[in-house]
Protein backbone atom coordinates (compact mmCIF):
# COMPACT_ATOMS: atom_id res chain seq x y z
CA UNK A 1 0.00 0.00 0.00
CA UNK A 2 1.49 3.13 -0.79
CA UNK A 3 0.50 6.29 1.05
CA UNK A 4 0.68 10.01 -0.15
CA UNK A 5 2.53 12.02 2.05
CA UNK A 6 1.37 15.64 2.85
CA UNK A 7 3.07 17.93 0.10
CA UNK A 8 2.71 21.50 -0.78
CA UNK A 9 4.10 23.02 -3.26
CA UNK A 10 6.33 25.76 -2.21
CA UNK A 11 8.65 26.38 -4.83
CA UNK A 12 7.05 29.71 -6.38
CA UNK A 13 7.22 30.61 -2.68
CA UNK A 14 10.86 30.23 -2.50
CA UNK A 15 11.95 31.13 -5.66
CA UNK A 16 10.24 34.53 -5.63
CA UNK A 17 12.40 34.86 -2.21
CA UNK A 18 15.31 33.70 -3.70
CA UNK A 19 15.34 36.74 -6.33
CA UNK A 20 14.58 39.16 -3.54
CA UNK A 21 17.64 37.95 -1.65
CA UNK A 22 19.92 37.23 -4.27
CA UNK A 23 18.86 41.02 -5.57
CA UNK A 24 17.42 39.39 -9.22
CA UNK A 25 20.01 38.66 -10.53
CA UNK A 26 18.66 36.26 -13.06
CA UNK A 27 14.86 36.09 -13.15
CA UNK A 28 13.86 32.22 -12.05
CA UNK A 29 12.52 30.47 -14.67
CA UNK A 30 9.62 28.39 -13.45
CA UNK A 31 11.20 25.69 -15.25
CA UNK A 32 14.94 24.80 -16.68
CA UNK A 33 15.94 25.64 -19.70
CA UNK A 34 17.68 22.65 -21.85
CA UNK A 35 21.06 23.26 -23.00
CA UNK A 36 20.75 20.44 -25.93
CA UNK A 37 20.43 16.71 -25.31
CA UNK A 38 21.35 15.09 -22.29
CA UNK A 39 23.52 12.41 -24.33
CA UNK A 40 27.11 13.63 -24.98
CA UNK A 41 28.64 13.61 -28.11
CA UNK A 42 30.04 10.11 -29.18
CA UNK A 43 27.86 8.41 -26.48
CA UNK A 44 29.67 10.05 -23.77
CA UNK A 45 27.51 10.19 -20.12
CA UNK A 46 26.37 13.63 -20.09
CA UNK A 47 26.33 15.02 -16.57
CA UNK A 48 24.06 18.23 -15.74
CA UNK A 49 23.16 20.31 -12.73
CA UNK A 50 19.96 22.28 -12.66
CA UNK A 51 19.97 25.17 -9.84
CA UNK A 52 16.36 25.06 -8.97
CA UNK A 53 17.01 28.73 -7.53
CA UNK A 54 17.53 30.35 -10.68
CA UNK A 55 16.45 27.27 -13.30
CA UNK A 56 19.80 27.50 -14.57
CA UNK A 57 21.46 24.56 -16.08
CA UNK A 58 24.61 23.36 -17.03
CA UNK A 59 26.22 20.48 -18.63
CA UNK A 60 29.86 18.49 -18.25
CA UNK A 61 31.13 15.68 -19.33
CA UNK A 62 32.19 14.45 -16.74
CA UNK A 63 30.06 13.96 -13.10
CA UNK A 64 32.93 15.45 -10.97
CA UNK A 65 33.26 18.79 -13.19
CA UNK A 66 29.44 18.80 -12.53
CA UNK A 67 29.51 18.86 -8.65
CA UNK A 68 32.34 20.81 -8.45
CA UNK A 69 30.35 23.66 -10.28
CA UNK A 70 27.25 22.77 -8.67
CA UNK A 71 28.25 23.48 -5.35
CA UNK A 72 30.57 26.10 -6.75
CA UNK A 73 34.12 24.88 -6.03
CA UNK A 74 35.60 22.18 -3.82
CA UNK A 75 33.82 23.77 -0.96
CA UNK A 76 29.97 24.39 -0.42
CA UNK A 77 28.63 26.55 2.17
CA UNK A 78 25.28 26.83 3.10
CA UNK A 79 23.35 27.19 5.91
CA UNK A 80 21.28 24.12 7.00
CA UNK A 81 17.75 25.77 6.46
CA UNK A 82 16.51 29.25 5.48
CA UNK A 83 15.73 29.91 9.14
CA UNK A 84 19.29 29.41 10.02
CA UNK A 85 20.11 31.30 6.89
CA UNK A 86 17.86 34.58 8.57
CA UNK A 87 20.51 34.44 11.52
CA UNK A 88 23.54 34.00 10.16
CA UNK A 89 25.44 37.18 8.88
CA UNK A 90 27.66 35.62 7.02
CA UNK A 91 25.72 33.84 4.60
CA UNK A 92 23.55 36.99 4.11
CA UNK A 93 26.74 38.65 3.85
CA UNK A 94 27.69 35.94 1.14
CA UNK A 95 24.24 36.21 -0.95
CA UNK A 96 25.01 39.88 -0.95
CA UNK A 97 28.39 39.24 -2.59
CA UNK A 98 26.28 36.57 -5.12
CA UNK A 99 24.35 39.40 -6.19
CA UNK A 100 26.80 41.55 -6.61
CA UNK A 101 28.74 38.92 -8.17
CA UNK A 102 26.39 37.68 -10.61
CA UNK A 103 27.30 34.19 -10.23
CA UNK A 104 24.49 31.72 -9.66
CA UNK A 105 26.18 28.74 -9.55
CA UNK A 106 27.82 29.30 -6.26
CA UNK A 107 26.42 28.29 -2.80
CA UNK A 108 24.00 26.08 -4.07
CA UNK A 109 23.00 22.92 -1.75
CA UNK A 110 22.98 19.42 -3.60
CA UNK A 111 19.47 17.54 -2.98
CA UNK A 112 19.83 15.24 -5.26
CA UNK A 113 21.49 13.09 -8.69
CA UNK A 114 19.52 11.23 -10.65
CA UNK A 115 20.92 8.79 -12.78
CA UNK A 116 20.10 7.24 -16.82
CA UNK A 117 20.95 4.10 -15.83
CA UNK A 118 20.83 1.30 -12.85
CA UNK A 119 24.12 1.24 -11.10
CA UNK A 120 24.46 5.19 -11.37
CA UNK A 121 25.53 4.82 -14.72
CA UNK A 122 24.93 6.56 -17.73
CA UNK A 123 24.05 10.27 -18.00
CA UNK A 124 23.08 12.34 -14.45
CA UNK A 125 20.83 15.16 -13.54
CA UNK A 126 22.29 17.08 -9.91
CA UNK A 127 19.73 19.29 -8.77
CA UNK A 128 20.65 21.88 -6.25
CA UNK A 129 18.41 24.20 -4.13
CA UNK A 130 18.78 26.91 -1.54
CA UNK A 131 19.34 24.81 1.62
CA UNK A 132 18.78 21.35 2.90
CA UNK A 133 15.48 19.47 3.26
CA UNK A 134 13.97 20.17 6.87
CA UNK A 135 12.78 16.70 7.34
CA UNK A 136 8.94 18.38 8.73
CA UNK A 137 6.63 15.91 6.48
CA UNK A 138 6.47 18.69 3.77
CA UNK A 139 7.64 18.67 0.45
CA UNK A 140 10.28 21.29 0.50
CA UNK A 141 11.02 21.46 -3.28
CA UNK A 142 9.76 20.00 -6.28
CA UNK A 143 11.00 20.12 -10.05
CA UNK A 144 9.27 18.77 -13.22
CA UNK A 145 11.70 17.26 -15.46
CA UNK A 146 12.25 18.71 -18.90
CA UNK A 147 11.23 16.75 -21.61
CA UNK A 148 14.76 15.33 -22.11
CA UNK A 149 15.15 13.88 -18.98
CA UNK A 150 11.44 12.20 -18.71
CA UNK A 151 11.00 8.83 -18.50
CA UNK A 152 14.68 7.85 -18.02
CA UNK A 153 15.71 8.26 -14.54
CA UNK A 154 16.96 4.59 -13.27
CA UNK A 155 18.91 5.15 -10.46
CA UNK A 156 19.10 8.14 -7.41
CA UNK A 157 21.15 9.78 -4.78
CA UNK A 158 19.40 11.54 -2.06
CA UNK A 159 21.81 14.09 -0.90
CA UNK A 160 20.90 17.40 1.55
CA UNK A 161 18.62 15.58 4.02
CA UNK A 162 16.45 15.24 1.50
CA UNK A 163 14.28 12.07 0.69
CA UNK A 164 13.43 11.67 -2.75
CA UNK A 165 9.96 10.95 -4.66
CA UNK A 166 9.17 10.15 -8.37
CA UNK A 167 6.23 10.74 -9.99
CA UNK A 168 5.30 9.87 -13.42
CA UNK A 169 3.20 12.65 -14.30
CA UNK A 170 4.35 16.43 -14.08
CA UNK A 171 3.57 18.39 -11.04
CA UNK A 172 4.18 15.33 -8.78
CA UNK A 173 0.87 13.87 -10.22
CA UNK A 174 0.21 10.26 -11.21
CA UNK A 175 1.75 7.02 -8.60
CA UNK A 176 3.81 8.02 -6.47
CA UNK A 177 7.18 5.68 -5.58
CA UNK A 178 9.43 6.70 -2.57
CA UNK A 179 10.78 8.16 0.04
CA UNK A 180 14.26 6.86 -1.67
CA UNK A 181 16.25 7.85 1.52
CA UNK A 182 19.89 6.84 0.35
CA UNK A 183 21.70 6.26 -2.31
CA UNK A 184 19.97 3.72 -4.58
CA UNK A 185 21.59 2.04 -8.12
CA UNK A 186 18.14 0.52 -8.86
CA UNK A 187 14.90 2.28 -8.45
CA UNK A 188 13.27 -0.62 -9.37
CA UNK A 189 10.49 -1.36 -11.91
CA UNK A 190 7.79 0.32 -10.77
CA UNK A 191 8.93 3.63 -11.78
CA UNK A 192 12.10 3.15 -14.02
CA UNK A 193 11.94 5.13 -16.67
CA UNK A 194 8.43 6.91 -15.84
CA UNK A 195 9.50 9.91 -13.90
CA UNK A 196 8.41 12.99 -14.93
CA UNK A 197 8.47 14.98 -11.74
CA UNK A 198 9.95 14.69 -8.23
CA UNK A 199 9.71 16.32 -4.87
CA UNK A 200 12.18 16.29 -2.04
CA UNK A 201 11.10 16.28 1.42
CA UNK B 1 0.39 28.39 7.27
CA UNK B 2 3.37 26.43 6.25
CA UNK B 3 3.51 28.56 3.60
CA UNK B 4 3.34 31.89 5.39
CA UNK B 5 6.08 31.00 7.69
CA UNK B 6 8.28 30.38 5.14
CA UNK B 7 7.59 34.02 3.76
CA UNK B 8 8.20 35.15 7.04
CA UNK B 9 11.76 32.92 7.14
CA UNK B 10 12.91 34.05 3.85
CA UNK B 11 11.78 37.62 3.97
CA UNK B 12 13.36 38.16 7.27
CA UNK B 13 16.46 36.79 5.77
CA UNK B 14 16.22 39.56 2.98
CA UNK B 15 15.85 42.66 5.91
CA UNK B 16 18.15 40.89 7.51
CA UNK B 17 20.72 41.07 4.48
CA UNK B 18 19.80 44.63 3.63
CA UNK B 19 21.09 45.27 7.27
CA UNK B 20 24.25 43.17 6.73
CA UNK B 21 25.50 45.02 3.99
CA UNK B 22 25.83 48.25 6.35
CA UNK B 23 27.60 45.71 8.92
CA UNK B 24 31.50 45.86 9.42
CA UNK B 25 33.59 42.80 9.85
CA UNK B 26 32.02 40.72 7.11
CA UNK B 27 33.21 37.50 7.62
CA UNK B 28 36.41 36.44 5.13
CA UNK B 29 36.97 33.14 3.00
CA UNK B 30 38.56 30.39 5.31
CA UNK B 31 42.57 31.34 5.19
CA UNK B 32 43.85 28.25 5.98
CA UNK B 33 40.95 24.98 4.53
CA UNK B 34 41.49 21.83 6.07
CA UNK B 35 43.08 19.09 3.82
CA UNK B 36 41.07 16.35 2.48
CA UNK B 37 42.26 13.74 5.19
CA UNK B 38 41.49 16.37 7.53
CA UNK B 39 37.97 17.25 6.98
CA UNK B 40 37.74 12.85 6.40
CA UNK B 41 38.96 12.52 9.70
CA UNK B 42 35.57 14.41 11.09
CA UNK B 43 33.38 11.80 9.00
CA UNK B 44 30.72 10.79 11.99
CA UNK B 45 33.59 11.77 14.25
CA UNK B 46 32.16 15.22 14.49
CA UNK B 47 29.66 15.90 11.64
CA UNK B 48 25.80 15.64 11.67
CA UNK B 49 25.76 13.58 8.27
CA UNK B 50 28.41 11.84 6.77
CA UNK B 51 27.12 10.30 3.20
CA UNK B 52 29.34 9.24 0.24
CA UNK B 53 27.63 9.39 -3.10
CA UNK B 54 29.31 6.90 -5.53
CA UNK B 55 29.94 8.77 -9.27
CA UNK B 56 29.22 6.21 -11.63
CA UNK B 57 29.48 2.30 -11.51
CA UNK B 58 33.06 0.62 -10.63
CA UNK B 59 35.61 1.09 -13.17
CA UNK B 60 37.39 -2.05 -14.32
CA UNK B 61 40.85 -2.19 -15.11
CA UNK B 62 43.94 -4.27 -14.76
CA UNK B 63 47.05 -3.87 -12.55
CA UNK B 64 50.23 -3.73 -13.80
CA UNK B 65 51.79 -7.17 -15.12
CA UNK B 66 54.80 -8.06 -12.72
CA UNK B 67 56.61 -10.88 -12.13
CA UNK B 68 55.92 -13.14 -9.46
CA UNK B 69 57.95 -16.27 -7.96
CA UNK B 70 61.58 -16.71 -9.08
CA UNK B 71 62.86 -17.28 -12.60
CA UNK B 72 63.52 -20.88 -13.80
CA UNK B 73 66.90 -21.11 -15.82
CA UNK B 74 67.39 -24.06 -17.99
CA UNK B 75 71.56 -24.97 -17.98
CA UNK B 76 70.46 -28.04 -19.75
CA UNK B 77 70.77 -29.45 -22.92
CA UNK B 78 66.82 -30.58 -23.03
CA UNK B 79 63.43 -28.91 -22.58
CA UNK B 80 62.27 -28.70 -19.12
CA UNK B 81 59.52 -28.10 -17.54
CA UNK B 82 60.18 -25.95 -14.64
CA UNK B 83 57.12 -25.31 -11.70
CA UNK B 84 57.18 -21.85 -10.15
CA UNK B 85 55.79 -21.36 -7.10
CA UNK B 86 54.62 -17.66 -6.11
CA UNK B 87 51.86 -15.89 -4.06
CA UNK B 88 51.08 -12.19 -4.74
CA UNK B 89 49.10 -9.97 -2.92
CA UNK B 90 47.13 -6.82 -4.54
CA UNK B 91 46.45 -4.02 -2.48
CA UNK B 92 44.36 -0.57 -2.47
CA UNK B 93 45.27 2.62 -3.27
CA UNK B 94 43.30 6.15 -2.61
CA UNK B 95 43.30 9.85 -2.69
CA UNK B 96 44.35 9.86 0.61
CA UNK B 97 46.35 7.46 1.12
CA UNK B 98 45.28 5.39 4.10
CA UNK B 99 44.01 2.18 4.31
CA UNK B 100 40.28 1.71 3.77
CA UNK B 101 41.42 -1.79 5.95
CA UNK B 102 41.93 0.33 9.35
CA UNK B 103 38.88 2.09 11.59
CA UNK B 104 37.85 5.31 10.43
CA UNK B 105 35.11 6.58 10.17
CA UNK B 106 35.36 7.69 6.49
CA UNK B 107 36.26 3.72 5.42
CA UNK B 108 33.71 2.24 7.13
CA UNK B 109 30.84 4.90 5.32
CA UNK B 110 32.44 3.58 1.68
CA UNK B 111 32.27 0.56 2.07
CA UNK B 112 29.22 0.23 3.55
CA UNK B 113 28.17 2.38 0.26
CA UNK B 114 30.31 -0.13 -1.80
CA UNK B 115 28.29 -3.19 0.18
CA UNK B 116 24.71 -1.75 -0.34
CA UNK B 117 25.21 -0.09 -3.98
CA UNK B 118 27.09 -2.64 -5.80
CA UNK B 119 26.20 -5.97 -3.47
CA UNK B 120 29.76 -6.91 -3.25
CA UNK B 121 32.41 -6.43 -0.42
CA UNK B 122 35.37 -3.77 -0.62
CA UNK B 123 38.53 -5.51 -0.63
CA UNK B 124 41.82 -3.89 0.85
CA UNK B 125 43.65 -6.46 -0.08
CA UNK B 126 43.66 -10.39 -1.86
CA UNK B 127 46.12 -12.79 -1.95
CA UNK B 128 46.35 -14.86 -4.65
CA UNK B 129 48.98 -18.23 -4.36
CA UNK B 130 49.65 -20.81 -7.07
CA UNK B 131 52.13 -22.76 -8.75
CA UNK B 132 52.49 -22.26 -12.51
CA UNK B 133 54.51 -24.58 -15.05
CA UNK B 134 56.57 -23.27 -17.77
CA UNK B 135 58.31 -25.39 -20.57
CA UNK B 136 61.83 -23.31 -20.60
CA UNK B 137 64.17 -24.41 -23.60
CA UNK B 138 67.95 -25.26 -23.13
CA UNK B 139 69.26 -21.70 -22.85
CA UNK B 140 67.17 -19.81 -21.59
CA UNK B 141 65.24 -18.46 -18.90
CA UNK B 142 61.24 -18.94 -18.07
CA UNK B 143 59.15 -16.63 -15.69
CA UNK B 144 56.05 -16.01 -14.86
CA UNK B 145 53.79 -12.65 -14.25
CA UNK B 146 50.46 -11.63 -13.28
CA UNK B 147 47.46 -8.87 -13.80
CA UNK B 148 44.62 -8.11 -11.52
CA UNK B 149 42.02 -7.12 -12.16
CA UNK B 150 41.30 -3.79 -10.11
CA UNK B 151 38.21 -1.84 -9.39
CA UNK B 152 38.16 1.94 -9.27
CA UNK B 153 35.00 3.77 -7.45
CA UNK B 154 35.00 7.49 -6.53
CA UNK B 155 32.37 9.86 -6.12
CA UNK B 156 32.24 12.43 -2.97
CA UNK B 157 31.44 12.28 0.39
CA UNK B 158 28.69 15.26 1.81
CA UNK B 159 29.81 15.77 5.12
CA UNK B 160 27.69 18.09 7.29
CA UNK B 161 28.73 19.68 10.35
CA UNK B 162 26.47 21.34 13.25
CA UNK B 163 28.90 24.19 13.55
CA UNK B 164 31.07 25.86 11.06
CA UNK B 165 34.42 23.73 10.46
CA UNK B 166 36.68 26.30 8.67
CA UNK B 167 34.06 28.41 7.61
CA UNK B 168 31.53 26.32 6.13
CA UNK B 169 28.31 23.96 7.32
CA UNK B 170 28.77 21.94 4.53
CA UNK B 171 31.79 19.68 2.84
CA UNK B 172 31.76 17.92 -0.35
CA UNK B 173 35.12 16.26 -0.58
CA UNK B 174 36.54 14.26 -3.15
CA UNK B 175 37.23 10.42 -2.74
CA UNK B 176 38.44 7.95 -5.10
CA UNK B 177 39.62 4.65 -4.24
CA UNK B 178 41.27 1.15 -5.97
CA UNK B 179 41.22 -2.04 -5.00
CA UNK B 180 41.12 -5.98 -6.39
CA UNK B 181 38.16 -6.44 -8.09
CA UNK B 182 36.07 -9.30 -5.74
CA UNK B 183 35.72 -12.61 -6.90
CA UNK B 184 37.68 -11.88 -10.47
CA UNK B 185 40.15 -14.54 -11.88
CA UNK B 186 43.93 -12.87 -12.67
CA UNK B 187 46.12 -13.27 -15.65
CA UNK B 188 49.01 -15.10 -15.05
CA UNK B 189 51.13 -15.63 -18.12
CA UNK B 190 54.35 -17.96 -18.75
CA UNK B 191 57.37 -15.88 -20.54
CA UNK B 192 61.05 -17.40 -21.96
CA UNK B 193 63.92 -16.01 -23.32
CA UNK B 194 67.44 -16.50 -24.19
CA UNK B 195 69.35 -16.48 -20.99
CA UNK B 196 72.36 -13.72 -21.48
CA UNK B 197 75.97 -14.38 -21.34
CA UNK B 198 76.03 -12.46 -17.51
CA UNK B 199 73.23 -15.20 -16.67
CA UNK B 200 74.40 -17.80 -17.91
CA UNK B 201 77.58 -17.12 -15.64
CA UNK B 202 76.16 -16.46 -13.26
CA UNK B 203 73.75 -19.38 -13.11
CA UNK B 204 75.30 -22.22 -15.26
CA UNK B 205 78.92 -21.63 -13.74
Amino acid sequence: MISRPRHRVRRTVTLAASALLFGAVTAPAAQAVPSGPPSGAEGQPRHCTLDLTTGTEHCYTSFTEAIENASGGRIDDAPASARTAARDSRFRAQARSLAADGDERAGGVIQGTFFDDPGFGGDSLTITGEGLCEKDGWVDYQYDLEDAWKNRISSVQPWGNCWIWLYPEPGLGGDRDGPFKENTSDIGAFMNDRTQSIGFS
Amino acid sequence: MKQRVRWSVMLAALVTAGSAALAPGVAQADDNPPTVRELLDKCDNGTDVCVFHPDGPPRDSMGEAHQVGDSAYNCTKDLQRSTVGWSDTTGESNSVGVSLSAEYGFAEVFKVSIETNYSHTWESSHTESAQTNIDVRPGEVGWVTREAQLQTVSGKYEMHFPDRFHGHYIWYVPFEATGPKPDAPSTKTQHTRPMTDEEKAQHCG
